[in-house]
């Protein structure tokens, strides 16, 4: 990925000029932001290129969902820097004397003493707090020229830039990473591929099943289904672990009886993430809600979005005595209104159904509600209810 | 006179047999003592009246000699036993006493002048008082005494025996019966008694007590209680008897029970009538035996007497002070019209006198040379010179000479009584002729040399000290001035000599020594008021100073510090500024880096060069504006604007450098420089922390500092600095109350403060717009912008960065400037982007080997591209098919709906009916929730939080515009749009 290949430049440059450098990678939470800055730093550390002195330097990584206030960032920066036993010593209790103690602690410094990388995670979170100090002092440092510092901050979000004020924003360097998820389906599959197969490593022994299980693999990736499975989740999101979520299952099972992954497995645990869990919990809902539920669905069909208990009650009243009328509802009765108020109830507590607003103070059965279900979710779970009485099922599906 | 004095003249004749008193005039008691309450004619008449006193001898001499003595054909002399000595401490009556001619008799305790003066002082201020007595003072009565007449006198019977005769009225005698208060026994009582007893042959005197006066007259009379003034009636040689305590009114009693009265006498002035209104001498009226006697010594009066007391009461307090024997004072001439001053003064058998050079005490017991320039004597009667200093060289530098000391320009008024000795101060070749060798440990002998003379700016020029002594040209006070002008002569020629302090001065005389009444002036009195004139200026420091004394006795020694004082050496003068401006960067290294590492690091930000370019004029008037202000040690304000990336910081950072530079090379005088940053605050009170820190180096709270610094600000310090600080992002500062604002701008427009702001702030108009108008005004009119640079400018910058370097085309760098400065006119933008450009290039040198060795035009495009270019398009070209469909959706939705938001209900039936459409695998609506998550937090969408279930709103983030744009080369969406 270009991308992977120009950060450890940069910042190879940076540490061997001893430059302060302002970087700011975006990409998509999918993407292993960190694991890309993660593998430059090793890249730069391993680095030894011929004949130059390899430089040393430190690595402070703070992140914007732990470190949530400028006073927390500082405190985690001393730490890390080893600097907290003084910090304690000082008693600097104000978070002003801190920044001040930090920033001498920065500042002081020439060429001679070691760069700093600062890796800013979910730096757009930093770039919320309060007056934006912590982002404008780190890149005030970065830009004055004692210290050799760089700051290196991800997130996942587009308009990071526009968050900045203008005065942070205008000490940042503009040097901005997009990272992109540029797969093309082939890729995908590849990568895929290669987290499957079994690599050549010391610790695997056993040659030939090594190169059994590989073809297994192989075969498996050629077949129909699973390219379909495989294309399914592409096309949902590019995101590789998504792929690895349904993995697990089938490599769980791999035993002494099964030494090989085949196709079957995959698709049983696709389909167990697939399902829609709200259809999941409405297969173990109870008859008379199953029934509520058709009655909010018939209520929705009639363009009525918000409706209360009575006017479903009234629904699945009117249901029934048609029913008894037709002749088919012989092994349904009609609940009292108090025990469908309790079925009623019950769902609310599933937050299926919700109130429209919680300020009104009226009769339970009168507050207005709205159901938290697509039509067709409906639908669906009244045809995979079990032991759905054939009457319900056809009021459910029409 | 009173009874006291005439105890002791009963006591002297008891001793021999015939008395003479010598009297004293006016004028002579003047001379020595002070001013008198009664005059010589009324003190001659009361003591003749004295019943012991045989001869009285007027206009006796101060000073009692053998000749005295001899002449009078007196056998000795009898004193009181409380021996005055004069201010030599020599005994006036020694002479006297070796010839075995002197007797001493016991002193009467409890009275005295003085004491009786000051009883009548009180009262002074009792005028004041209501004169009707309340009510419940008349408790107070039975136990005697009120507040002025407390008296130590304890009365006894002997004093009463002594004093009477003892006679009884022969029964021819014709008794005469006078009565009245008689306090504060005068001439004019003595008088009316000569006149009562010259009616009769017997005179019986009826003093009221002190219950009855106090009824009648005012609430504190009388002053004598009844037995002194009994006495004191006694002592008169007219009296016979006394009645002690007679009653107001003449009454039966008082006519026959004592003895029979013939003749009832009183003086031809109006009485008070009694209580019950009656004339307290009706009886005598009726029984036809009522004189009246001519007032004839009118004038003097109890109340008369009193009056004079108060008109010189000055004196008298000062007279009593001196007896008491009070420290000598430090004494502030008040005016000066009528001074009388002085040639010499003279202090036992040494004379100093004006020109001469003295050494000094001062609380540390250290010496201090100064040479008397002028004596007088103030209206306090205090003596005193006015000095001016020399200062010890070895406190400016450790290696001069012990003995070497400057003549100063600062003068001082002490009391005499500070001078401890003579010195003399040579000029340098003859106190080589006296002492070859400099010694190397301060010896005894009070020898000093003097080479210089002290200028302001810590200079000092040379002084040929023997003209400038003999000739007299000390006392020109224009050679003050002539020193100003060489000093500054020579500051322009820059041929300084060396660093120079000002030293110590004693404090004024608050020591304990003997009253400044052991000197004595001798000599001719000069009325010099010439040498005041122009001291003037040195008197208002000096009287601030002064103030200081009395407040802080903590700091008398560093008094004179005056506005220019330094640390020992050059070398230690900036140990207490804490906040010096970085160091520039040392020239990058430039040995094995290519061009391009080169052009990318001077191409940093950080890489500020000498002399910022295009800035000249601001950097013109801002260096202007605080050199003036530091040099004439004033307070002001500066307030610079101006967008971000315009180098204001820069361009004040470099104004300072350069004033340090400045003061380094002692053109400037020393200044402090703070930086207060309102990003770097938590608080914006915390400002006053900083400033104090590195105005004292202690750090305390912030409210403490508020009022350290306020009081730092008000007062005239001696040690202080011009104080330049340096306020950025001034903005965030600003409070509530606009309270830190407030002060930071007040503080430079007070009288005697040194500090001067710089404020650094985006806005021009801030201090309209977001400050109360009281703190615009304080701001002053000295308002710097500095405009966001132009496509020239920013290519002078870049270039001027670039010198030497080949690696930029010139249109290239054009090419930059012209896109930045249309857009912002941000420098540091401009060069982030040539280097990124930079970096482009190298990293395409290592992959490709034929690219062009030089950043050129495309390559600047491809740079502001990267840099600038908005992530959205390509996110949504990025984005999964599902993704796409979701944002497509939405899209229609809105269209239809003609909203800005929509339901996520209904986004997933869009969705659902487009996979429908095109036999798509419709997901779930699970996963449709995570693809809307999923696109709202890399805000593409702005989503509400997901428990709203399908009752979230969504709406876009990106424009219509972008969206269109990233699909619209996808086939499969064209026909969608």
């Amino acid at each position: 990925m270009p991308a992977i290949a120009q950060l450890p430049d940069d910042i190879a440059s940076d540490v061997r000029l001893v430059k302060k450098h302002l970087l700011q990678r975006v990409g998509e939470a999918i993407l292993p932001n960190d694991l890309i800055v993660q593998k430059a730093l090793d890249g730069l550390s391993k680095r030894d290129t011929a004949g130059e002195k390899h430089k040393e330097f430190i690595v402070i990584q703070l992140n914007g969902l732990a470190q949530t206030d400028d006073r927390q960032a500082l405190k985690e920066i001393s730490r890390q820097l080893k600097l907290d036993q003084e910090m304690q010593q000082r008693q600097s209790t104000s978070f002003a004397e801190a920044l001040h103690f930090l920033l001498n602690a920065l500042k002081v410094g020439s060429k001679e003493s070691l760069p700093i990388i600062m890796i800013l995670d979910e730096f757009d979170l930093f770039a919320e707090h309060s007056k934006q100090a912590l982002l404008y002092n780190l890149f005030d440092i970065a830009q004055s020229n004692q210290n050799p510092i760089a700051v290196v901050g991800m997130t996942c979000r587009l308009d990071t830039m526009d968050m900045l004020e203008k005065r942070v924003k205008s000490r940042f360097s503009h040097r901005v990473v997009y990272v992109y998820p540029t797969m093309s389906f082939l890729d995908f599959s590849t990568l895929a591929k290669q987290s499957l197969l079994l690599p050549e490593l010391p610790a695997i022994t056993h040659d030939t099943y090594r190169s059994k299980f590989n073809e297994h693999v192989n075969q498996m990736f050629d077949h129909e289904t699973f390219i379909t499975m495989l294309r399914r989740i592409f096309d949902l999101t590019k995101d590789i672990r998504q792929f690895y979520r349904i993995c697990y299952l089938p490599i769980s099972k791999l035993s002494n009886a099964r030494p090989f992954l085949t196709v079957d497995d995959f698709y049983v645990s696709s389909l167990q993430q697939r399902s829609d869990p709200k259809t999941e919990l409405l297969k173990g809902v109870s008859l008379l809600e199953l029934c509520l539920i058709i009655a909010m669905k018939k209520l929705i069909e009639q363009d009525i979005i918000t409706f209360n208990f009575e006017m479903i009650y009234d629904e699945y009243k009117t249901f029934l005595e048609q029913a008894l009328i037709r002749g088919q509802g012989v092994g349904m009765k009609l609940y009292k209104k108090a025990v469908a108020l309790k079925a009623f109830e019950h769902l609310q507590s599933f937050e299926l159904i919700r109130p429209v607003e919680n300020v009104v103070r009226c009769p339970k059965e009168y507050r207005m509600m709205k159901i938290m279900l697509d039509p067709s979710q409906i639908t669906d779970a009244v045809l995979k209810y079990r032991d759905c009485p054939t009457m319900v099922r056809n009021w459910g599906s029409q | 006179m009173h009874f006291g004095h005439a105890n002791a003249l009963r006591q002297a004749k008891a001793m021999g047999d015939y008395l003479v008193v010598g009297v004293h005039s006016d004028a002579e008691i003047e001379k020595n003592k002070g001013p008198t309450v009664m005059r010589e004619e009324e003190r001659y008449a009361a003591v003749a009246a004295c019943k012991w006193v045989d001869e009285v001898v007027p206009n006796a001499p101060y000073f009692t000699t053998l000749e005295v003595l001899d002449k009078y054909d007196i056998d000795f002399v009898v004193h009181g036993d409380d021996i005055t000595t004069m201010a030599d401490g020599t005994d006036c009556y020694q002479a006297v006493k070796d010839a075995g001619r002197y007797k001493e008799c016991k002193r009467t305790e409890g009275v005295s002048t003085t004491e009786l003066v000051g009883r009548m002082l009180l009262m002074t201020k009792a005028h004041h008082r209501d004169s009707d007595p309340p009510k419940q003072e008349l408790d107070s009565f039975s136990r005697g005494f009120k507040v002025a007449s407390v008296s130590h006198f304890l009365p006894t019977s002997k004093k009463i025996v002594q004093f009477s005769e003892g006679r009884e009225p022969k029964p021819t005698d014709k008794v005469v019966y006078v009565d009245g208060t008689f306090d504060l026994f005068h001439v004019g009582h003595i008088e009316f008694l000569r006149r009562a007893r010259a009616l009769g042959d017997y005179l019986l005197v009826g003093v009221h007590d002190d219950q009855t006066v106090n009824r009648i007259k005012a609430i504190n009379y009388p002053l004598m209680n009844l037995h002194e003034r009994v006495l004191s009636v006694l002592s008169c040689r007219y009296v016979d008897e006394v009645i002690i305590g007679a009653p107001y009114s003449v009454t039966e009693d008082v006519l026959c029970k004592v003895y029979k009265v013939a003749v009832v006498a009183h003086a031809n002035t109006p009485t008070e009538p009694d209580i019950d209104g009656q004339d307290p001498y009706e009886l005598p009226k009726r029984l036809g035996i009522y004189k009246e006697i001519e007032h004839s010594s009118a004038h003097v009066t109890t109340a008369g007497i009193i009056e004079r007391i108060i008109e010189h009461r000055k004196v008298i307090i000062y007279a009593f002070s001196k007896s008491d024997s009070s420290k000598a004072r430090a004494t502030r001439h008040s005016g000066r019209s009528n001074l009388t001053f002085y040639q010499s003064a003279k202090r036992g058998p040494e004379i100093f006198s004006v020109g001469d050079c003295v050494l000094v005490y001062n609380d540390k017991d250290e010496t201090w040379a100064a040479m008397i320039k002028a004596l007088w004597q103030d209206e306090r009667k205090q003596k005193v010179a006015k000095f001016r200093w020399f200062s010890r060289m070895q406190d400016i530098l450790p290696d001069a000479q012990l003995k070497h000391t400057s003549w100063n320009q600062w003068d001082d008024n002490n009391s005499l009584v500070t001078i401890q000795r003579k010195c003399q101060i040579l000029s340098l070749p003859k106190y080589r002729q006296i002492r070859p060798d400099m010694p190397k440990q301060l010896t005894n002998d009070d020898i000093f040399f003097c080479q210089s003379a002290y200028v302001s700016h810590k200079k000092y020029v040379e002084l040929d000290w023997d003209t400038f002594y003999s000739q007299g040209e000390w006392k020109d006070a224009s050679t003050d001035v002539m020193f100003e002008q060489t000093g500054h002569a020579a500051k322009r020629q820059k041929t300084t000599h060396r660093v120079e302090v000002e030293d110590e001065v004693p404090s004024e005389g608050d020591e304990e020594r003997e009253s400044a009444d052991e000197f004595e002036y001798v000599g001719d009195k000069e009325s010099d008021n010439e040498i005041f004139e122009d001291t003037k200026m040195d008197e208002d420091e000096e009287q601030a100073t002064r103030k200081r004394v009395v407040k802080q006795t903590r700091k008398k020694t560093r008094l004179r510090k005056s506005k220019v004082t330094v640390g020992k050496t050059p070398g230690r003068k900036y140990e207490k500024f804490s906040f010096v401006i970085p160091k520039r960067e040392v020239a990058i290294d430039t040995d094995g880096l290519t061009a391009f590492e080169i052009a990318r690091a001077r191409l940093h930000v950080s890489a500020v060069p000498e002399t910022l370019p295009c800035r000249e004029e601001e950097f013109a008037e801002i260096i202007s504006q605080l050199e003036s202000a530091i040099e004439e040690g004033v307070g002001s304000c500066i307030y610079i604007s101006g967008v971000p990336g315009t180098g204001k910081t820069a361009t004040v950072h470099e104004v300072i450098r350069h004033l340090q530079y400045k003061a380094d090379q002692e053109q400037l005088p020393p200044f402090q420089f703070v930086e207060i940053n309102g990003m770097k605050l938590t608080e914006p009170t915390q400002a006053y922390s900083i400033l104090w820190e590195s105005i004292a180096q202690t750090r305390v709270t912030a409210s403490h500092a508020l009022d350290l610094l306020d009081k730092n600000f008000n007062t005239q310090g001696p040690r202080q600095f011009p104080c330049v600080v340096l306020m950025d992002e001034l903005d965030l500062l600003v409070t509530k109350k606009q309270d830190v604002m407030y002060n930071f701008f007040e503080w430079p427009n007070r009288t005697h403060s040194k500090l001067i702001v710089v404020a650094v702030a985006n806005t021009m108009d801030l201090p309209e717009r977001m400050l109360s108008a009281k703190i615009a005004s304080r701001i002053g009119l000295t308002r710097i912008n500095f405009q966001p640079y132009n496509h020239t400018q920013l290519m002078t910058i870049i270039s001027s960065r670039l010198s030497g370097v080949k690696a930029f085309e010139k249109e290239a760098i054009e090419f930059a400037s012209r896109k930045v400065s249309a857009v912002s006119g941000d420098a540091r933008r401009a060069l982030d982007i040539c280097r990124r450009a930079v970096e482009i290039v190298e990293t395409r040198l290592k992959t490709q080997k034929d690219v062009a060795a030089s950043v050129t035009i495309p390559i600047i495009n491809e740079a502001i591209r990267e840099m600038f270019s908005s992530p959205n398009v390509t996110f949504v070209r990025h984005a999964s098919l599902h993704q796409k469909i979701f944002i497509l959706s939405l899209l229609q939705v809105l269209r239809r709906k003609g909203l800005a938001e929509a339901d996520f209900g209904e986004v997933t039936a869009q969705h659902s009916q487009l996979c429908r459409w095109h036999h798509l695998e419709v997901p779930t609506t699970a996963e449709l929730a995570e693809i809307c998550a999923g696109l709202g937090a890399a805000r593409c969408l702005v989503v509400e939080g997901g428990r709203l279930d399908i009752t979230q709103r969504l709406g876009f983030c990106v424009s219509e515009e972008d969206v269109v744009m990233a699909l619209k080369d996808d086939p499969f969406f064209k026909k969608f749009l």
